[in-house]
């Protein structure tokens, strides 16, 4: 029995126990050149990819809207009236839309670069 | 180039986040690598497998760093990485093979007759603890971690780990009394 557990037995035991691997070091030996050497590379993607990718979302997301919602005969509205020449408020919103869309789509690939 | 060794974890674990800085995960190795592994060891009983578990944790922290919020100590963080790590190992293998390489709760690195009587006294009284309130006192002494910081490396409720810490002391309380009981009339006899 040690003299330690006769005076204040487990909280003084567990003080020991912990200071005393605190203390301890355990040499390297290689270890972190091993975990190096083991590191799975980053997959990295493409720019292109970085780029087309929310490119071609926002195309999509744009077809699905001007097919399948009311909203696409606003878009066509305005394809007319930019076919036609024609400044109208629809023409402007839609383009407002599509410019932010766009600068959207272009400021996320960004922050991914 | 290596970055200088003055750099604190968090700008290293940026470093690694913005730059996938290799040089920088491995300055977080060589800080961090002795203090798992040890407490690896004492969980574990195994050099080979803690060694193993540990380089486990290191490669998962690589591959996840991203998800680190710095809300934890990388410490702390990485503790629980090697928690999940370690219980998936158990899972798989259901028992461990204890072999010539286990070692006592305590590292071997003292051999003073002091020393090895706090290991003695301490496996003493560790004995007969369950795993639950075994990885509570480990977490919460041995790697130093608050009752909230050991609920969450265990991925159990904070007062799961207060009953089990309660309970592993009460445990140990009686096993040394016992010990010291037995020991005395050893020695007076």
């Amino acid at each position: 029995m040690t003299p330690h557990l006769h005076r204040d037995p487990l909280d003084t035991l567990l003080k020991l126990a912990a200071d005393e691997l605190r203390a301890s070091h355990i040499d390297d030996a290689g270890f972190t050149l091993r975990v190096m050497d083991n590191l799975p590379p980053r997959k990295k993607v493409s720019a292109t990819l970085r780029f087309a990718i929310p490119f071609v979302t926002t195309l999509l997301a744009a077809v699905i809207a001007l097919l399948f919602t009311p909203a696409g005969s606003l878009v066509f509205d305005a394809y007319m009236d930019l076919v036609t020449e024609t400044l109208t408020p629809t023409l402007i919103s839609v383009a407002l839309v599509l410019i932010t869309l766009y600068a959207a789509s272009i400021g996320g690939a960004l922050r991914e670069c | 180039m290596n970055p200088p060794p003055g750099f604190a974890d968090g700008d290293l674990i940026l470093r690694v986040m913005q730059k996938d800085d290799r040089n920088a995960f491995g300055e977080l190795v060589r800080r961090h690598q002795s203090q798992l592994r040890a407490s690896l060891r004492k969980m574990t009983g195994n050099v080979t497998l803690a060694d193993d578990v540990a380089q486990e944790t290191f490669i998962l922290a690589w591959k996840n760093i991203k998800s680190f919020r710095f809300e934890a100590k990388f410490s702390t963080w990485l503790y629980r990485i090697a928690f999940n790590v370690w219980q998936s190992e158990v899972r798989k293998k259901h028992e461990l093979p204890l072999d010539e390489t286990v070692i006592p709760l305590m590292e071997a690195n003292d051999n003073s007759a002091a020393d090895n009587g706090v290991r003695r006294d301490l496996e003493h009284a560790m004995q007969g603890l369950t795993p639950g309130e075994h990885h509570a006192i480990t977490q919460c002494y041995f790697n130093d971690l608050s009752h909230e910081e050991a609920a969450w490396v265990l991925g159990t409720p904070l007062g799961t780990v207060k009953t089990n810490i309660l309970k592993a002391r009460e445990k140990m309380r009686a096993r040394l009394a016992a010990y010291a009981s037995d020991y005395g009339q050893g020695v007076a006899a």
